[in-house]
């Protein structure tokens, strides 16, 4: 990837200016810096509204952090009630079980496919069919930005269904729901959801015939594993270096250390960088998907295990596939449970959970006491987790084509970063990029 | 014809949470009317402003076909929202170096930067309504109330200046939407 540089465009100081990075959830900045024909630095800088939650959160009573930290991002809310709720409850020493645990699973099931499809479609496909954006991909391929939406509003439908209202549920508490849904509501999410599958199914085979560039660099994955399911709200923490966890033991392993550049941490794992999200999950859970999504999987030409970053599009599309699957499984074998919810009186304790926000492993902490006031909040999400990662792969991704005219390199750079669908923080959203050649 | 307004934004980023609040002070002033019928006081907080009035102006009400909501998440899902919509009513956060609670009204064809120079949403309404135009799914009236806004800091309360527009825009569209459908 160090290859001398014929007629790289460095001679003198060229400096590149965008206003916004894209397509990236969040706001941050990505800082590069060329010196003739060499990389100097990378920095992705993000701003991060989870570290102010966590002082938001405490003095709060315990039943508050599943409706607060959903409000930290508006695309996946439901990541952040499930992973508060799940560590309350440890906290409580309850634990959600049988067909509310089946509901909290669909729920989740809704978020993938509502965030998976706005990446894959509005976000991320158009990097590799050469339009600027969703919307000038929409003027030429009408049908297919159609489907996409589509399925997109598929998966809204079942988080108003299970979460009262879509952007940022109201339903789910402590203990699992306020209200249950009514089985003519999840039936009728029935015929929807088999034709999101056939969409979801169509959108891999669409991805799967992008060209992506030949990279496959060596990062450690981690994610939540289940021996029985596809891990989205319970399990082990794993890495594929073999390591296999309770989540209770995350911040033993987990580092995260300040760095200049950012609000955010850099997390490394055992003293190493590592990275979150659908290419981990894959690699780690491939023989827990369906057989319908594997089958995707390989008609797609995907291993089971894929290191390529660009090629997370088709593992999104995969899990789409999967999460479509899962929550029609669900609604055919419901049976409404006794009652909408358990009740978790407050004990003095600490508890902790991991669960799968679309884009990676999202861990929560908290300490509270008898009277049930958090003392103490943790937030880990998954961008802050692949920072390190997703500047590795800028840095590769310059170091590879230096020769490349700074507007080409800039777009490979902001696809670099795009490749791990990044919440850098929600809702003000300024990305801003600053390539600097010397 | 049924008109709806989508006042757009995050409460917990300061500023850009004036959509959101101008939708549930507007959803107040028309909601009681609407489920009431005429002269059904008005509940809620009372804005001040040229048109703090009541029931009594309109004594018809609007319409049931005057829907009000605030949206607090992804713009694109305002596609779905707005499917069957004849007047589209937005109310949006805007960023144009221009005083704080300066309130403009745009047609959709304004010439609103994408992400977020103009709005502050990722996917912003800018691309909602571009991706509206490109799929042919955009209502036939829209009009985009735009609110000056300066402050964005997580948590940080609305500045003065803004939330005394956002009180005059409910008046104004309280008004003009009684109007328009008692007319």
């Amino acid at each position: 990837m160090n290859a001398p540089v014929p007629e790289a465009p460095a001679a003198g100081t060229r400096r590149i200016d965008v206003e916004a990075l894209a397509r990236v959830e969040g706001e941050g900045a990505l800082h590069v810096r060329i010196d003739g024909n060499t990389l100097e630095h990378v920095a992705l800088r993000i701003y991060e509204p989870p570290r102010l939650f966590e002082g938001f959160l405490r003095g709060r009573h315990y039943t508050e952090p599943p409706d607060i930290t959903a409000r930290i991002c508006g695309i996946c809310p439901v990541a952040y009630q499930m992973s508060s709720c799940h560590a309350l409850e440890a906290a409580c020493g309850v634990a959600v079980d049988g067909q509310l645990r089946e509901l909290r699973r669909l729920l989740y099931c809704g978020e993938w496919i509502e965030s998976h499809a706005l990446h894959v479609y509005m976000l991320h496909a158009p990097d590799f069919l050469g339009y600027p954006s969703g919307i000038h991909l929409a003027q030429d391929h009408r049908a297919t930005v159609e489907m996409g939406l589509r399925l997109k509003k598929v998966g809204n439908d079942v988080m108003v269904v299970l979460g009262g209202r879509e952007i940022h549920p109201v339903n789910v508490r402590l203990g699992g729901f306020y209200r249950l849904p009514r089985l003519a509501e999840l039936r009728a999410l029935r015929e929807p959801l088999l034709r999101a599958r056939d969409d979801a199914l169509a959108t891999v085979q669409w991805v799967a015939g992008f060209e992506f560039p030949d990279v496959e660099p060596d990062r450690i994955f981690l994610a939540l594993s289940h021996p029985d399911e596809y891990a989205i709200n319970e399990g082990t923490v794993r890495t594929d270096r073999g390591l296999d966890i309770p989540v209770s033991a995350f911040e033993e392993h987990v580092r995260e250390e300040h760095v200049a550049h950012s609000t955010a941490l850099h997390a490394t794992v055992d003293g190493d960088p590592y990275m979150v999200g659908p290419l981990a999950r894959y690699a780690l859970n491939y023989a827990q998907l369906s057989p319908l999504a594997q089958e995707a999987a390989r008609d797609a030409g995907l291993g089971p295990v894929e290191r390529n970053p660009f090629k997370s599009i088709v593992v999104r599309a995969v899990e789409t596939v999967y999460a479509c699957d899962e929550a029609l499984r669900i609604i055919d074998q419901y049976e409404p449970p006794e009652r909408a919810h358990l009740e978790v009186p407050p004990r003095a304790g600490r508890g902790h959970a991991c669960t799968e926000a679309p884009r990676g492993t999202l861990y929560h902490r908290y300490t509270i006491n008898g009277e049930g006031i958090v003392l103490d909040a943790r937030i880990v999400p998954p961008t802050a987790q692949s920072q390190s990662v997703i500047e590795e792969d800028v840095r590769d991704v310059v170091r590879g084509h230096l020769d490349l005219a700074t507007d080409q390199l800039q777009h490979l750079c902001e696809q670099a970063v795009r490749n791990h669908d990044p919440c850098i923080s929600c809702s003000a959203h300024f990305l801003k990029l600053e390539v600097e050649r010397r | 014809m049924r008109t709806l307004v989508v006042g757009v934004g995050n409460e917990d980023r300061g500023d850009d949470g004036l959509g959101p609040l101008a939708a549930r002070l507007l959803g107040d002033r028309l909601a009681p009317r609407q489920a009431g019928g005429a002269g059904a006081p008005a509940a809620g907080p009372a804005p001040a402003g040229p048109a703090s009035d009541d029931a009594d102006d309109h004594p018809d009400g609007p319409s049931p076909d005057v829907e009000v909501v605030g949206w607090t998440g992804d713009p694109l899902g305002l596609l779905d929202r707005w499917d069957g919509v004849d007047r589209l009513v937005l109310i949006d956060a805007v960023v144009s170096g221009a005083a704080p609670g300066t309130t403009r009204r745009f047609g959709p064809d304004a010439p609103f930067a994408r992400t977020s120079e103009a709005s502050t949403h990722g996917l912003g309404l800018a691309e909602a309504l571009a991706l509206g135009r490109a799929l042919g799914r955009l209502p036939e009236r829209i009009e985009v109330w735009g609110i000056e806004a300066v402050e964005f800091t997580a948590g940080a309360p609305l500045t003065p200046a803004v939330a005394e527009a956002v009180l005059e825009l409910v008046a104004r569209l309280d008004q003009e939407l009684g109007q328009a459908t008692s007319a």
